[in-house]
Formats: structure tokens, sequence, C-alpha cells
């Protein structure tokens, strides 16, 4: 299946782009998406990744809504990845 | 409009227009601009990037959320976006009610969800360099 995927902030300047699109396998959920990007990133993994365990910074939503690791992502999702914001 | 993100400059005025009731006696109006001092360090600018489309949508659950928790009227909530110098607006919300307590208490309570959960950031141009901030931590950009 196909994920389209978004960066933002200084994720979107580390990957050196704002989004692109990955063919992936069915029916995998936003952690085995996330091993995936830290193989094919390996900025991401060094810089945001750098704890085997430490996802606790990582903002990742689904088609615009806040998502957990363990949901199961579809064919033609919109994930995006983003640092803890910083509005106001 | 009750959600807004913009790179054009607030009008209070306006705001209000959208959100003025007869049975309100009560309008808090919180409005955030950029500080000449952060982290001990002279801003210049911030310069604010923003996920459109996913930041009205948690804007707008933040407006509803904040009428159901605190039986407010109404609530307005602007966002700016791209290079703001110092003194210029970042953030506006406007809390509705017949009184003044539950609309301290919202408007209070909504410009604190807006820094936790609206998909905006923040890179501080300041004299000692560039710095994204993400929640409490500044990174040099490099």
């Amino acid at each position: 299946m196909r994920i389209k995927l978004r960066y933002f902030a200084r994720y979107r300047s580390l990957v050196g782009k704002g989004e692109e699109e990955l063919e992936v396998p069915d029916g995998i959920t936003v952690r085995e998406l996330i091993d995936i990007l830290r193989e094919r990133h390996p900025v991401l993994k060094n810089e945001v990744f750098a704890e085997d365990d430490d996802l606790a910074d990582v903002n990742v939503s689904r088609n615009g809504r806040y998502v957990r690791f363990d949901e199961m992502l579809e064919d033609g999702d919109v994930v995006a990845l983003f640092p803890p914001v910083s509005g106001g | 409009m009750k959600v807004r993100v913009t790179e054009d400059r607030f009008s209070v005025d306006e705001a209000l227009s959208y959100v003025s009731c007869r049975e309100a006696g009560a309008y808090v109006v919180f409005l955030g601009r950029v500080r000449e001092h952060s982290r001990g360090k002279t801003v210049k600018k911030l310069v604010y990037e923003v996920y459109e489309e996913m930041a009205l949508n948690e804007m707008e659950k933040i407006r509803k959320e904040a009428l159901e928790k605190f039986g407010i009227i109404d609530m307005l909530i602007w966002h700016r976006v791209g290079e703001l110098p110092v003194g210029e607006d970042t953030i506006l919300v406007i809390a509705v009610s017949p009184h003044r307590e539950k609309a301290f208490e919202a408007c209070m309570w909504a410009v604190d969800e807006v820094k936790h959960r609206v998909p905006v950031w923040k890179r501080e141009v300041t004299d000692e360099g560039v710095f994204w901030i993400e929640g409490e931590r500044a990174i040099p950009d490099r």
C-alpha cells in the first residue's frame, strides 16, 4: 500500500523535504512505519530517534489527527511526523 | 471565522464582531505578542510554521471543548504564521460568557491547550543564533 508522509519544522529540515510517498507492506502500524523511516533517513535515526525507545518527543498524526503508535495504517493515509509544538 | 491561521495582522475589533452576542457580559481577550527577550537572549523575530489543515482542526476541537467544559457562550482562536518581528501579534483567544469567571478560566485553558496541541512551531532568531523551539526545548538550527 501507499502512504504519503509529511515532515514539519526541524524534521522537515533534517529530512530535506516536506513530503514524500512510500510503498509499505499492507496493514503496518505507525510504529512499524517509523522503523522503516529510521532506516530510510539515517538523519532521523541519529537526531530524532537517538535512543532505542526515544519516541516520547515524536508526534505522529494520521489524516490530520493525533494517532497512537499501535494504530494500523491504510492505503492512502497521510502520516505526518513532527516535533513537540511551540505555538502561542 | 472563529478559528483562523493567517499571515495578516489581527483586528481585535473584527474578531470581537464574530463572537458578540446580547447574552454575553464578559469578553476575555488574550493577545500574545513576540517578546524581546527569551531564555536570556535578545530576540529579533520569530518564524512560525504550521500544519494548516490539522491546526485548524485542533483549534476547532479546543474551541468546542472549551464551550462544553466551561459552559461559555462562544470562543475565537486565531494564530499568526510567517515571520513576526518583536512586538507583532502571534495569537488571539477570546472567551465569551455571561459572567467573567468562566470566561477567564476558559481563555487561560484554551491558550494552554493551543500551546500543547496545535501543530505550530516557531524558530527564534536571536542575537546568538537561530533556535527551533520544541515544547520547552530550544535546539540550535544548523
